[in-house]
This record gives structure tokens, C-alpha cells and sequence, in this order.
């Protein structure tokens, strides 16, 4: 695997209103540096635009003025990527493995790919299941499993962990965590969920409200392993929403209570 | 009321209710017969008879592979090129207002003015019938695949291009099964109205078949001999739908639990 940073510029990225006339920009002038192999995390309030940013990061959006480059000078498409949406987006006709092995070209499906990182998200009883049939946790392995399965240079997540309910929803951190260990990518993972954040990431960037850019770029310094709700984890968020009590108010949740409301209800 | 309740309350199955009609049916008929005394309504028994007689000494097995051998042509041809072209317009905003009108025309075209000039223009010919009644059938197939097409979920095909799967892969498999049901609803209703249609085409223009066996049988007043071909007909058209389409159907909507 080419060892890369990856440099995301982007002027401006608007959408036009209907009826013509004016139009709404969603990012502004964002600048943002990802090393090689890094997990970062991007946190900010709802409708920010980073689900619109992950888009153009992975060259879906291309309607925008900016670029995406890596070190060496080449655009994102000859980077390996790899994409957890919000929902899992599954083939319904397709049985678990099918839904792995359809990202795949041919050798690398038979070689057991799929089956392999299935069978590490505990999933090998479910093989040959519908999606349809599973639990909204085990369509997520299901995902993560995809994602994962075609060895990719930049894994994208965009919030894939908000609907599920918290026992679930850390299980499938953890997951993700020893994944991304075992198999080291660069990870820009999305959310507004800052413990999830701290929890998950080697730096967080937190994004203003729309016209998003980059306002504060945050090292997470607590070692790891690290377990989601500890002292080292709660004492890093305080002193991180008091020293930027301003900045940060209102972008990061702030509560632990309505955190955990959030976690349990959307 | 479930058929549940149909069960316990009379302690009938469904499946013997519909035998139990079916002999209904039989007995009407047969009544029927018997009051009118008439030569236009032989009874069930004598429509029997003279369907084995066509089956074994006459050409009905001959004029069923015919019709069939049309039907399945002409629902082919319609089948593929509405597929395509409702596909098409799904997919491109301007060919779609460009062809709209044309549907609109060609849908309200009356089968029997399609087939009429289908004759006139290419001749009696073979590939004039084949012609005539895809004609029929493929604004109908045109219009679902559009419809199918426009209700494609994106975001699934979105997957498919962040993966980078390549134009064959998304649209096989990302793609296509999408509008399988859609494909299903127009091969129903399609071999339903196309084996109508294709006896017309025979009696109007061709020489042999189930539809021209017909107008033979109407221009020497045989009564019973239309019965038993249309018996036969129904029969292996309820065969195509309960060995093929019936059990394709279950197989690609499997997941669906």
C-alpha cells in the first residue's frame, strides 16, 4: 500500500436554490490534511455539510471548486476507497456474502475475502442470509465487513453508528477500532458525537456551521487502548469544551445527559 | 375474512373450494346444454370427446405449437425492445418528452388498426404478424420499465460507484434487479394480452394456427370444436404461468421475508 497524505482544498461547494436566483454554500474555503494511516475524525453540528464533504472526498460530488489530491500529485481516483453510509445500504437480493463479494474483483472474491472478514465480524452463521432478515447491528457488520473487505487506502464512514442504541453502537466502535488496527488505512470518519470522537480518533477536526470550514484541529493524546466512557475519555472532552467554550458552542454536544439521549433515540 | 376463517366455519379447504367451483362451473354448463337442446351448445362431455379427437387424429397439438411459437415471439420482441427504450427514457430526461407523445399515440392505437396495417404495409407475411402484435405490447412494457426505472434507488447505485465496480457490474447487478418487479408486472400482463391478440392476427391473415383453426371452425358452425381449441389453449397458457413465470417469480423475490 503507497504510504500518502491526502490534501482536501475545497474554494467552494454550493448548491443552487430551486427557482433559480441564489444559490446556498455549503462549504467555504475548507482546507484539511490527512496523513497516511491516520484516523480522523470530523465533527459538527447537523446539516453542516460533512455528509456533503465525505461525497466530494470520495469523487461522487464532483460539482464543486476544489480539489482532492494526494501527496504524490494524483487525484482521489487512484486511491482504493471505501464508504460506510449512514445506513448500510445492502443489495436486499443479494445473501450477506454476495453483498461482499459484489465489491470485489473476481481473485481477490476468491480468495476468500469476504468470507474471511465476515467470519471476523462474527457473521459466518449468517452467510447466506438476506439483509432483510438481520438486525440493524448485523447489517452494520455487514457494511463494516464491505468496507473493509477491498483493502482500501481511504475508508470514508459517515455517521454509521447513529441509529443504533448504545450497547450495539460500541461494539461496532470497537470493531471498526480493532479492524482499522489490524489492517492499517486512513480513516475519516464523520460525526457529531464527540465522545464518539475522542473515542475513535488520532485528531479531530471540528467544522463551523454552514458555510462549514475548519475552526479548531485537535490531537487526541490519550493512549490507546481506550474505553468509551473513562476517566482519561470524560476528563479529555471537559478541558476540551472549556478551553474552546465559545468556538465549540453549540458545534459539539456538550452534555453528557443529552448525549446519551441522543445515543438511545435517533 | 381470512381464509382461516373460511376453514373453520364450513370445514372446507381453499382447495377444495375451488374444485368444488369448478365442478359448478361443469354442472351449469352441462344444464345449460340440456335445457337449450341446441347444436351452438354442445354439452361438456361432447366438447371432451371432440377435443381428443382434434388431439389425437387432427392438427391441434400442430396448431398450439404455432400460436405458442408466435406468442413467444412476439413476446420477446416486445419484451426486449420496451425494456430498452423504457430504460432509456427513464434514464435521459429529453428522449423522454422527445418519445413521450409517440407513446401517447401509439398506446391509444386500437390493436385491430395495427394489425390491419401491419398486413397491408409488409404483406401477409410471417414476420408482419410477429410485427403486429409487439406493436401491441411494447408502449405497455415502454411505460412500466419507465416508471420502474425513474423509482431506481441511488443510493445503492451510489455503493456501486464508490466501490468503483465498473458500468457491467452496476448495471447487472446494482441496476437491474432493481426493476425486476417491474420487469415481472409487464411479462404478466404482457403474455396475457399477447396470446389474445395473436389469434386475431392468425384469423385475420395467416393459415395456420389456433386463431385461424377458429374462424374455420365459425365459418362451418362448429361449435364444439371452438370450445375444445380454446380449452386447449387456456390450458397450456395456465401451464406457461404455473411452470414458469410462477416459480421465476418466487425465485427472484426469494429475499422478500
Amino acid at each position: 500500500m503507497s504510504t500518502s497524505s491526502l490534501r482536501i482544498e475545497i474554494d467552494e461547494k454550493a448548491y443552487p436554490m430551486s427557482a433559480g436566483g441564489d444559490k446556498r454554500i455549503a462549504i467555504k474555503d475548507l482546507r484539511l490534511t490527512v496523513s497516511d494511516s491516520e484516523f480522523l475524525c470530523i465533527v459538527g453540528p447537523s446539516g453542516c455539510g460533512k455528509t456533503t464533504l465525505l461525497n466530494i472526498i470520495a469523487g461522487i460530488d464532483n460539482d464543486v471548486s476544489g480539489a482532492v489530491t494526494t501527496s504524490n500529485h494524483e487525484g482521489i481516483e487512484s486511491m482504493r476507497v471505501s464508504y460506510m453510509f449512514q445506513t448500510p445500504r445492502l443489495l436486499p437480493w443479494m445473501t450477506v456474502r454476495e453483498n461482499v463479494r459484489v465489491v470485489l474483483d473476481e481473485e481477490t472474491a476468491n480468495m476468500g475475502k469476504a468470507e474471511e472478514l465476515l467470519h471476523q465480524m462474527e457473521l459466518s452463521d449468517s452467510l447466506d442470509e438476506f439483509p432483510n432478515r438481520l438486525s440493524g447491528g448485523m447489517q452494520r457488520r455487514v457494511a463494516l465487513a464491505r468496507a473493509f473487505a477491498t483493502q482500501p487506502q481511504l475508508l470514508l464512514l459517515d455517521e454509521p453508528f447513529v441509529s443504533l442504541d448504545l450497547p450495539v453502537g460500541n461494539l461496532l466502535r470497537q470493531l471498526l477500532l480493532e479492524l482499522w488496527q489490524a489492517r492499517p488505512t486512513t480513516v475519516i470518519f464523520v460525526t457529531h458525537d464527540l465522545r464518539e470522537a475522542i473515542y475513535l480518533a488520532d485528531r479531530i477536526v471540528f467544522l463551523s456551521r454552514g458555510p462549514s470550514k475548519v475552526i479548531l484541529e485537535k490531537t487526541v493524546t490519550i493512549p490507546r487502548p481506550r474505553k468509551i466512557e473513562d476517566a482519561a475519555t470524560d476528563h479529555f472532552r471537559r478541558e476540551l469544551l472549556s478551553q474552546h467554550d465559545s468556538l465549540l458552542h453549540g458545534i459539539a454536544s456538550s452534555s453528557l445527559d443529552t448525549l446519551d439521549n441522543n445515543m438511545a433515540t435517533s | 375474512m381470512t381464509v382461516d376463517d373460511a376453514n373453520s366455519s364450513n370445514g372446507l379447504s381453499a382447495g377444495w373450494l375451488r374444485t368444488l367451483s369448478f365442478l359448478l362451473l361443469i354442472i351449469i354448463w352441462e344444464l345449460s346444454a340440456l335445457v337449450a337442446q341446441s347444436r351452438v351448445l354442445p354439452d361438456p362431455w361432447a366438447v371432451a370427446l371432440v377435443f381428443f379427437d382434434h388431439l389425437v387424429h387432427g392438427s391441434l397439438i400442430y396448431d398450439l405449437g404455432i400460436t405458442l411459437s408466435r406468442v413467444i415471439a412476439a413476446f420477446v420482441l416486445a419484451m426486449v425492445i420496451g425494456t430498452v427504450i423504457g430504460i432509456l427514457m427513464g434514464l435521459r430526461k429529453r428522449l423522454d418528452i422527445l418519445l413521450d407523445g409517440w407513446l401517447i399515440l401509439f398506446l391509444n392505437i386500437p390493436a385491430l388498426v395495427t394489425i390491419i396495417l401491419c398486413y397491408v404495409w409488409f404483406g401477409l407475411t410471417e414476420v408482419a404478424a410477429i410485427l403486429a402484435v409487439s406493436l401491441n405490447k411494447f408502449p405497455n412494457v415502454i411505460v412500466t420499465l419507465r416508471e420502474g426505472t425513474r423509482a431506481v434507488d441511488h443510493d445503492l447505485l451510489q455503493v456501486a460507484q464508490v466501490f468503483r465496480v465498473g458500468p457491467r457490474k452496476t448495471f447487472f447487478k446494482f441496476f437491474l434487479p432493481q426493476l425486476y418487479p417491474y420487469i415481472m408486472v409487464a411479462a404478466r400482463s404482457g403474455i396475457a394480452l399477447i396470446w389474445k391478440i395473436v389469434l386475431v392476427v392468425e384469423l385475420l391473415g395467416r393459415s395456420n394456427g389456433i386463431g385461424f383453426q377458429l374462424s374455420v371452425f365459425f365459418q362451418l358452425f362448429d361449435i364444439a370444436s371452438i370450445l375444445a381449441y380454446t380449452l386447449a389453449f387456456v390450458i397450456v397458457m395456465l401451464v406457461v404461468e404455473l411452470a414458469w413465470i410462477g416459480p421465476m417469480d418466487r425465485y427472484a423475490t426469494r429475499w422478500r421475508k
